[in-house]
């Protein structure tokens, strides 16, 4: 039971997973589809059932029209037969006296009238002696008719008329080797021969061909229903295929059937379904039988069958074809929308979404685009947000000039113009004011690597008159470096430390590099002193956020320049250090090769041209 | 959308078969309704003696959707113009052809006769060819018919030592009656009856020799009218027939009591066998070559009247 639950468990997840990946295309043409071939199945079904019931009950109406038809007929020719023998009886012999009177003219004449459906009348005499015969004709030797079947019934009940089964007469000698089948119809009749009366029999033979022919009528189509007549004890009087029943090729269940009373019977003979409808002829007894085998009802409508196949295959067609472009053009507007969402997915935030289609569709795709609009208003405030943040971060770290020096170097003018020295002091006061000329660039964070490395030797200058033979600097620059775009103050805040914690103590060994160069679409200033060095676990935490040291210099530290280039130019930028004790520090400054212009200068100010 | 495309093909392509289906449903029961043509080509086709074969004829080819065509033929004298016939009859679409050897029994005549048949299928009716099984036939119980004859005559006459009997037979050649001559001798053999002549139907003889014989046999229908003319000519009353026929004079001088005992074969049932062999093969497309025995009856005057004798012998529609 557990298993069987956790299969249906798996199945249904199974679905559950392959269903999620329809379109919504194909699941409204699955489900119309679905919806569809049951539909048309079922009328189809519906359809084909009820043309076979009514094909059914047509075909039972025809065969009891049919069977009451031949019936009428059949008891329209008996009853005349029954007129002839009633008038050759009633008109002829009994007005005739036998002894002086001979009824042959009067019995030919009859026949005559009636030959079509007679073969003989014949009178005898109770003894069996031919009193008179219609056509005339030499009646056989030896012919003893009082053994005859029709005549003993004749005899044996005289108030009745008698209808024998079909026989092959045998009375009269025909020399052109005719023989008929023939239905003898019998009675008791009263001659009289001088005045007395006698009994006799009257003899109409039927000719068979007459009721084969009216049967027949009735069985002239080629499908397998059938009528056939029997007399009252089931003896076959016509059957379609009497001859085969006579040689013993075919069987019929006429033994059975005679039991059955008047109306529809279901039976089984010889393997096989049949509707039997049986009608009994008035006055004989006998009995019209109509055999209609239950496949004849489903043969007639092989053809209807296909039909219905055919008709519900087209329906189908139209059907699927239909609802493919319905479900196409219900879908179309929301795989349009689709389309326009997983553009915008993928990072295209400038994507229009689309609006359109029905109003459900419409309304999902203003309000998508809506929000999208506001997501995109929020990015861009975020944005700006984020940009004045750095800005303003900028402007911070910026601001962080150490007052000190400001005022070291103030001190050591003072101390010039006292001691009369004013060619120096004019020269720090200059030196001073481009250092902050450069410093304040109007506002602008980004200037040409060319002012920066003025801003860096004015500070060189002002800084080697306060050590004096302390320490040496040089500049080797790339003039082709000049031109490009530079945060600014990033040069001067490494000399500051170079100075501080490289070459201050050195007695004059010092030395400082500066040296610019170009490589492939970088650029790079290095700071190079052969001061005191550090380890190389101390240059490790050198660039990280809580590795604040400030003991000297402008307050301006290795990682505010670093953060100041990758707000600006990105993480790709920024220092690079590399140091070890007793061998000196290189610092070097990693840019992006960039032409300065004021364009290029507002972008970078602007924060759009960060690779 | 690739999906969708699939299971849209998918369907489109099962619809379609189903289409296809439907067609072919609908025009092979058109091909199935179609009549099966079969050509019958025998002896003297309008011959009394062919009723009962033709009603035999008439009913299979309803009861197997068979468009029966029965030749319109004079005498048969020889082969080369019944293979004319078959020849004709097979070019005029006969998908099967029914047909009474009217000579001959060779073997290479089964060849000859195929040959002309050209793709049509042969049965064989009355008449076998040696070896027998080569073409499939309808036949009588030849040589028991032939058998029944000396039977009827030695239940008539107790002593037939020294009796005259005369043969009167159809082609000399034909299967048939070398099957019934020699029932008939091998029955009569040791009873000391003399075979005082045996005469086939294109022998020139003159009747005066028929009333040589005591005891007449005639093996076919035509040969038993021919002595049945003979004895109602000459009014002999001295020689008794015995023969083989099937057609109403036959019968007539059966009931005139002028033939003892006839024998006659179920031509309906012949008939009727061989349009439901012939149309079984072009339903299954296997045709049997092998023998079908037809039985017959021994019919006596005062028997002729008998309900089981009457059924068969008497046309039901004249």
């Amino acid at each position: 039971m557990n298993r069987i639950k956790e299969y249906f468990i798996r199945k249904k997840s199974e679905y559950a997973g392959s269903h999620r990946s329809y379109s919504i295309q194909m699941t409204i043409s699955i489900s119309f589809t679905i919806v569809s071939v049951c539909s048309v199945c079922f009328l189809s079904i519906m359809l084909y059932q009820q043309f076979v019931n009514k094909t059914k009950d047509i075909t039972i109406e025809r065969t009891e029209q049919v069977l009451n038809q031949t019936a009428i007929n059949l008891e329209d020719y008996l009853r005349n037969m029954r007129r002839i023998s009633d008038a050759m009886y009633y008109t002829v012999i009994k007005d005739k006296d036998l002894g002086y009177e001979s009824m042959g003219e009067e019995m030919n004449l009859l026949y005559e009238a009636n030959k079509d459906n007679l073969i003989s009348i014949a009178c005898y005499t109770n003894e069996g002696m031919l009193v008179a015969a219609a056509p005339v004709a030499n009646q056989k030797e030896n012919l003893n008719v009082t053994q005859r079947e029709w005549f003993r019934e004749a005899v044996g009940q005289m108030e009745n008329f008698h209808f024998s089964t079909p026989h092959v007469q045998n009375l009269f000698d025909d020399p052109s080797y005719r023989y008929y089948w023939v239905i003898s119809l019998s009675r008791a009749v009263e001659l009289t021969s001088n005045g007395k009366s006698a009994l006799g029999v009257l003899l109409v033979d039927m000719n068979y061909s007459s009721i084969e022919q009216l049967l027949s009528k009735a069985n002239k189509d080629n499908s397998s229903e059938y009528l056939y007549l029997m007399d009252s004890s089931g003896e076959i009087i016509y059957h379609p295929r009497q001859k085969l029943i006579y040689a013993d090729l075919y069987q019929e269940n006429n033994l059975e059937a005679v039991r059955y009373d008047d109306g529809s019977h279901e039976e089984v003979f010889d393997g096989e379904r049949r509707l039997i409808t049986v009608k009994t002829i008035s006055y004989t007894g006998w009995k019209i039988v109509s055999v209609t085998p239950m496949t004849s009802f489903q043969m007639g409508i092989t053809d209807m069958r296909f039909f219905m196949i055919m008709l519900m295959a087209l329906s189908l067609l139209t059907v699927v074809v239909i609802n493919q472009l319905v479900s196409a053009q219900i879908a179309k507007p929301l795989q349009k929308l689709n389309v326009s969402v997983k553009e915008w997915e993928t990072g295209n935030l400038n994507s229009d979404i689309y609006v359109g289609g029905p109003v459900e569709v419409e309304h999902l795709g203003r309000a998508l685009r809506a929000t999208v609009e506001q997501i995109r208003q929020m990015m861009q405030d975020i944005l700006v947000e984020q940009e004045e943040k750095r800005k303003s971060e900028l402007d911070a770290l910026q601001s962080q000039i150490n007052p000190h020096f400001l005022y070291n170097t103030l001190d050591s003018i003072v101390w010039m113009i006292e001691g009369e020295r004013y060619q120096e002091a004019v020269f720090m006061v200059t030196q001073l004011a481009s250092l902050f000329r450069i410093s304040l660039s109007r506002g602008r964070t980004v200037i040409s690597v060319e002012d920066e490395l003025k801003h860096a030797g004015n500070y060189m200058n002002i800084q080697m008159v306060r050590y004096k033979d302390v320490f040496d600097v040089r500049f080797e620059i790339d003039p082709e470096i000049l031109c490009c775009c530079t945060m600014k103050l990033v040069v001067q805040p490494l000399l500051e430390n170079a100075i501080y914690y490289g070459v201050e103590c050195m007695d004059g060994e010092g030395e400082i590099l500066v040296k610019g160069y170009r490589q492939d679409d970088d650029i790079y200033i290095e700071v190079k002193d052969n001061g005191l060095g550090m380890p190389e676990e101390e240059v490790s935490q050198l660039l990280k956020e809580n590795h604040r040291v400030r003991k000297r210099g402008s307050g301006v530290g290795l990682m505010n320049v670093h953060n100041r280039i990758q707000l600006c130019f990105g993480e790709l930028y920024g220092l690079e250090i590399e140091s070890a004790p007793d061998e000196g520090t290189t610092v070097r400054i990693h840019l992006p090769y960039i032409c300065y212009s004021e364009k290029m200068r507002d972008k970078l100010e602007a924060g759009k041209q960060q690779r | 959308m690739g999906k969708n495309k699939l299971y849209f093909g998918c369907l489109i392509a099962v619809v379609l078969i189903i289409i296809a289906y439907a067609s072919y449903g609908m025009l092979n029961r058109r091909q199935n309704e179609k009549l099966y043509p079969v050509s019958v080509i025998v002896d003297n086709s309008s011959s009394d003696r062919w009723f009962a074969f033709r009603e035999g004829l008439k009913q299979a080819s309803r009861d197997y959707h068979v468009q029966l065509n029965i030749v319109s033929t004079g005498e048969l004298s020889n082969l080369e113009e019944e293979k004319l016939l078959i020849e004709r009859e097979s070019e005029n679409g006969a998908r099967g052809i029914i047909v009474q050897m009217c000579d001959g029994n060779e073997e290479e005549i089964f060849a000859q006769i195929q040959e002309s048949a050209g793709g049509a299928d042969v049965l064989l009716v009355e008449t076998d060819v040696e070896p027998e099984g080569i073409l499939p036939a309808v036949i009588p119980e030849n040589y028991e018919m032939g058998r029944m004859i000396a039977v009827s005559i030695k239940e008539d006459m107790q002593d037939l030592t020294g009796k005259k009997i005369g043969i009167l037979m159809g082609h000399r050649e034909r299967l048939s009656q070398k099957q019934r001559l020699k029932g008939f001798l091998d029955e009569m053999e040791d009873t000391g009856v003399e075979i005082l002549w045996q005469i086939t139907d294109n022998d020139n003889v003159q009747n005066e020799q028929l009333g040589t014989a005591e005891i007449i046999v005639a093996l076919e229908n035509d040969e038993t009218e021919r002595a049945v003319d003979y004895l109602v000519e000459s009014g002999t009353q001295s020689c008794s027939l015995y023969g083989v026929g099937c057609s109403e004079k036959n019968v007539y001088y059966l009931d005139k009591k002028l033939i003892k005992v006839l024998i006659v074969p179920n031509e309906f049932h012949m008939g009727y066998q061989s349009v439901a062999i012939i149309a079984a093969k072009s339903q299954d497309h296997v045709l049997l070559s092998q023998d079908t025995m037809v039985s017959f009856l021994v019919v006596r005057p005062e028997e002729l009247y008998e309900e089981d004798n009457q059924k068969l012998l008497f046309p039901l529609v004249q």
